[in-house]
């Protein structure tokens, strides 16, 4: 398994497959999502193949529903499994999120309520997932539109406890802490200051759009444009404060050519590379 | 196994059966705000996306608006059941045929047919068998115990229209009418060949062998079928016999 080492990473787009392949470029690694890689064989594998050779990997889901009230889809995590030990990802991350409900698949990162009973399900099913793995795994935050229920702690606070008592790492989405802070009217300098260096492993930045309302503003995460200037910021403020990390840029909607998805990722290197001086350490993940 | 008995009385399971039926147009949810719009549209965007990137040609033929339109239907009608959304879609010909605004674009199921045939072609397990090379060292006695089904990455279709030029042209930035003759068939190879798929039509007696071998008949029970149906000439049935072991190659 090649390590993630603390660089930019970007996630790959099977249009850019060609510009990886035949451009070498100098990039720390490349994250993918695993439901697009579980078909038996043809150009998907193939493509993979020839990047896992080259660059470490990440493996970033978006269908285990770690949050699902009914438990984990065991046969899914089995698959991914599978995939796992076919590409031996140095890291394996999926979101604070549910998508599954009865035997269907939602396909979106869908609310959680910041309840004491919704964390100790999602504790028991990440324990289990990280159990059929063998390893375990990084959970991000989600970008949110809708707070569910009576909510009983912050979602800072359910994300580093979901953390601490199943023994995961947080992917920290500081695009997704600016969305859901302006939507919701949190600090996300709190929100930042709130998560202990010690249990994050990764970084994700991306790009969000701006929806009028017609009594507010509300951001929506459609990792379609450039990473904006005050996730930028942010992004800066939690370097200063977390220290250096394995950083994704991600693009997934009017996927750009792949020059700009470079640019991004220089400037996340930039920063990683101040913040290096800033703090001296150096940390290798997976 | 103690965590699999999750009490299905959680509030959270509630919340989540409540919230999941909103978004699937089949309840309501307390509470009517811009937030669970925009999870709706979310879901049905993301839905209608991943059905028009296995359906290009298909929506192509009846522009975006209609096919999003049958999209959001089929998308209420039959959400998708696996996270991997690679074979999302795969029962949208039966919908197009059944569903009342496609009634007059008769040719329209078999032209997504052929686009979900294509995407599984592109996807099939890597062959590594080597049928073409075993088969030079065989007799002619032993073609009785011979058995050639295709290889994974090739799928065979037969339709009413052409539905191969139908979606070559739909492919196209400035696509050309295709002529429709009624009566007529059209026997389909769809074929993986390196990273793309590749469609073609064959003459009939190639198909119907090919499809014989695929449904497991031997080498020679198709040959002697082959020979029942059709009259070929021997030079007919030479140049058949080797074009069908280049495509099982």
């Amino acid at each position: 398994m090649n390590p993630v080492t603390v660089s930019a990473g970007i996630g790959l787009k099977p249009q850019h497959f060609a510009d990886v392949l035949n451009g070498d470029p100098a990039i720390g690694w490349f994250e993918i999502h695993p439901e697009n890689y579980l078909m038996a064989g043809g150009p998907m594998h193939h493509y993979l193949s020839a990047v896992r050779d080259r660059y470490p990997l990440s493996f970033h889901s978006v269908g285990m529903s770690l949050g699902s009230g009914n438990g984990i889809d065991i046969r899914h995590i089995e698959r991914l499994k599978g995939l796992i030990a076919r590409y031996q990802p140095a890291l394996v991350s999926d979101h604070l999120s549910w998508s599954r409900w009865n035997q269907f698949a939602l396909n979106d990162l869908l609310p959680m309520p910041y309840t004491e009973e919704a964390l100790q399900i999602m504790v028991n099913n990440v324990d289990r997932v990280q159990s059929i793995l063998g390893r375990s795994i990084a959970i991000e935050n989600p970008s949110s539109y809708l707070l569910p229920g009576q909510p009983e702690m912050s979602e800072w606070e359910f994300l580093v406890e979901l953390a601490r008592r199943s023994g995961a790492s947080i992917l920290l989405d500081v695009n997704n802490i600016y969305v859901s802070a302006r939507n919701h009217g949190w600090s996300s300098e709190e929100y930042i200051r709130s998560i202990p260096a010690g249990l994050v492993s990764e970084m994700h930045l991306a790009g969000h759009k701006t929806e009028q309302l017609t009594d507010r503003k509300i951001l929506i995460d459609d990792h379609g444009s450039r990473i904006s200037e005050a996730v930028w910021r942010l992004y800066a403020i939690a370097l200063q404060h977390l220290g250096p990390f394995p950083t994704l840029i991600e693009w997934d909607t009017d996927v750009p050519i792949f020059d700009v998805l470079l640019e991004e990722a220089g400037r996340i290197d930039a920063c990683l590379q101040s913040s290096r001086s800033d703090s001296s350490r150096e940390k290798r993940y997976g | 196994m103690a965590d699999l008995m999750i009490d299905p009385a959680t509030e959270l399971s509630q919340f989540q059966d409540q919230f999941a039926a909103f978004l699937l147009h089949r309840g309501d949810f307390a509470g009517e705000d811009a937030g669970l719009r925009i999870y709706r549209n979310n879901v049905m965007m993301s839905l209608t996306r991943a059905l028009a990137a296995q359906y290009p040609a298909t929506k192509s033929l009846v522009g975006e608006q209609f096919f999003n339109a049958l999209a959001r239907d089929y998308v209420l009608a039959h959400p998708p059941e696996d996270p991997s959304l690679t074979f999302y879609g795969d029962t949208l010909s039966t919908f197009i045929a059944q569903h009342h605004a496609c009634r007059a674009l008769a040719w329209l199921p078999d032209v997504a047919r052929l686009e979900f045939l294509c995407q599984q072609v592109l996807h099939a397990a890597d062959d590594k068998s080597a049928g073409l090379e075993r088969l030079v060292e065989i007799e002619a006695e032993q073609f009785d115990d011979l058995f050639l089904p295709l290889p994974p990455g090739a799928m065979l279709m037969q339709s009413r229209w052409p539905v191969h030029l139908i979606r070559e042209e739909a492919l196209r930035s400035d696509p050309n009418q295709v002529a429709m003759e009624d009566g007529e068939h059209y026997f389909l190879l769809v074929r993986r060949e390196e990273v793309t798929v590749n469609v073609t039509a064959l003459p009939e007696p190639q198909w119907q062998f090919l499809q014989h071998l695929n449904r497991g008949e031997s080498l020679s029970q198709a040959w002697d079928k082959l020979q029942q149906d059709y009259i070929l000439a021997d030079e007919a049935l030479v140049s058949l016999l080797s074009q069908t072991m280049r495509i099982l190659s």
